[in-house]
């Protein structure tokens, strides 16, 4: 989606460009005949010709502002590679689509069968997908997890109320319902829903990280 | 199965242990990453689970992630709420959300997470070693399988 965006503000660059340069053109040719012309027409061309330069000068701020939005969004997300306009490495990130209507979009007719799996199942696919570029990240617990944990200050009183719900005890887990006390078992009723789908995520992750190990990647790489 | 120092590093972590968290992480080696990350990844799907239960209104998420602008206010950097808020309705149903967020970001994102949740919900401390053991059989399902 970034990059699409990133090819139309290029595409925009170059067709201001390419109007400028146009522009510039015409108004060498109507300067000529204004020289020696005191056709009032020529005197209107001129002053349109203005006009093109304003409504140029425009496009240009309109396409540095698309810029500014593109790099607040990539930071936000946190997917930034550059949105440094023409020329820019934007082909390296693709913003998530935070968008109701752009999911439900993307989504309309991509039923393979996932539909069968829980939320979760799918949840995790996507999730351990990340594992691949991670060590290119560097996060070490002290920098990804630390200070947060520092900085952590809720309200004396939780204020809001949780909307956490009983575990799900309609699925199957070996013929028995949970035992309320059993916490362990009663998380991993939910675990069973995720096993078959998270198992081969990650197990095709495990072979891509291996892949990644055996190409040099930065052993140092790493949220300890 | 799931490593002991994965375990000790989230509990220092929920329990905002620093000066064993800092001990813990110089001894896990870059190699274990992936388990690492396998096993992070498990204990913030619990904590989700802890919290919403197995669904989760997009109302419920955006209290959750103003609770969370507000708990870490003085964090620096700041959190990222539309990451927060991505990364859980992903995990919620709608993964296509996850598959565009950097990893380094995904795994801020878990920390912030499991600590606010683990530190408010009552039941977590009191039974953490429930829930990390928990977390590890989840990780090791997929860890297990070659």
């Amino acid at each position: 989606m970034v990059s699409a965006a990133l090819a139309t503000l290029d595409e925009a660059h170059e067709l201001i460009q390419l109007a400028r340069q146009k522009h510039e053109d015409a108004r060498a040719e109507l300067d000529g005949i204004t020289a020696t012309s005191v056709n009032p027409k020529v005197e209107s061309s001129s002053a349109k010709l203005g006009q093109v330069v304003a409504s140029l000068d425009a496009a240009v701020v309109w396409r540095d502002s698309g810029l500014e939005v593109l790099d607040s969004y990539l930071d936000q997300i946190g997917a930034r590679g550059s949105a440094g306009g023409k020329g820019s490495q934007g082909d390296q990130v693709t913003a998530p689509k935070l968008k109701s209507s752009d999911l439900e979009k993307e989504h309309a007719g991509s039923d393979d069968g996932d539909s069968t799996k829980s939320a979760f199942q799918r949840a995790m696919r996507s999730t351990v997908r990340n594992v691949g570029d991670f060590q290119k990240q560097g996060q070490t617990w002290t920098a990804a997890g630390r200070s947060y944990r520092v900085n952590l200050d809720p309200p004396p009183t939780r204020t809001h109320a949780g909307t956490a719900q009983p575990v799900d005890t309609t699925v199957p887990t070996q013929g028995t319902a949970p035992d309320p006390s059993d916490i362990a078992g009663n998380l991993l009723v939910i675990a069973v829903g995720l096993t078959e789908a998270a198992s081969r995520i990650f197990k095709r992750e495990k072979e891509k990280h291996g892949k990644a190990d055996a190409q040099g990647s930065d052993p140092g790489a790493r949220h300890r | 199965m799931a490593r002991q120092t994965h375990k000790d590093l989230i509990r220092a972590h929920v329990i905002g242990d620093m000066t064993a968290g800092d001990a813990i992480s110089e001894q896990i080696p870059g190699e274990e990453q992936l388990e690492l990350f396998g096993y992070t990844t498990a204990f913030f799907i619990l904590m989700l689970q802890q919290r919403f239960g197995e669904t989760a209104s997009r109302e419920a998420i955006t209290e959750f992630v103003e609770e969370m602008k507000y708990d870490y206010r003085s964090a620096e950097p700041p959190i990222r709420p539309l990451l927060i808020e991505g990364a859980i309705r992903g995990v919620f149903g709608e993964e296509g959300l996850l598959e565009d967020i950097a990893t380094g970001e995904l795994v801020k994102v878990y920390y912030q997470v499991i600590a606010k949740i683990a530190v408010q919900d009552p039941d977590v401390i009191p039974k953490l070693d429930e829930y990390l053991d928990a977390a590890g059989q989840l990780a090791d399902t997929w860890a297990e399988e070659d």
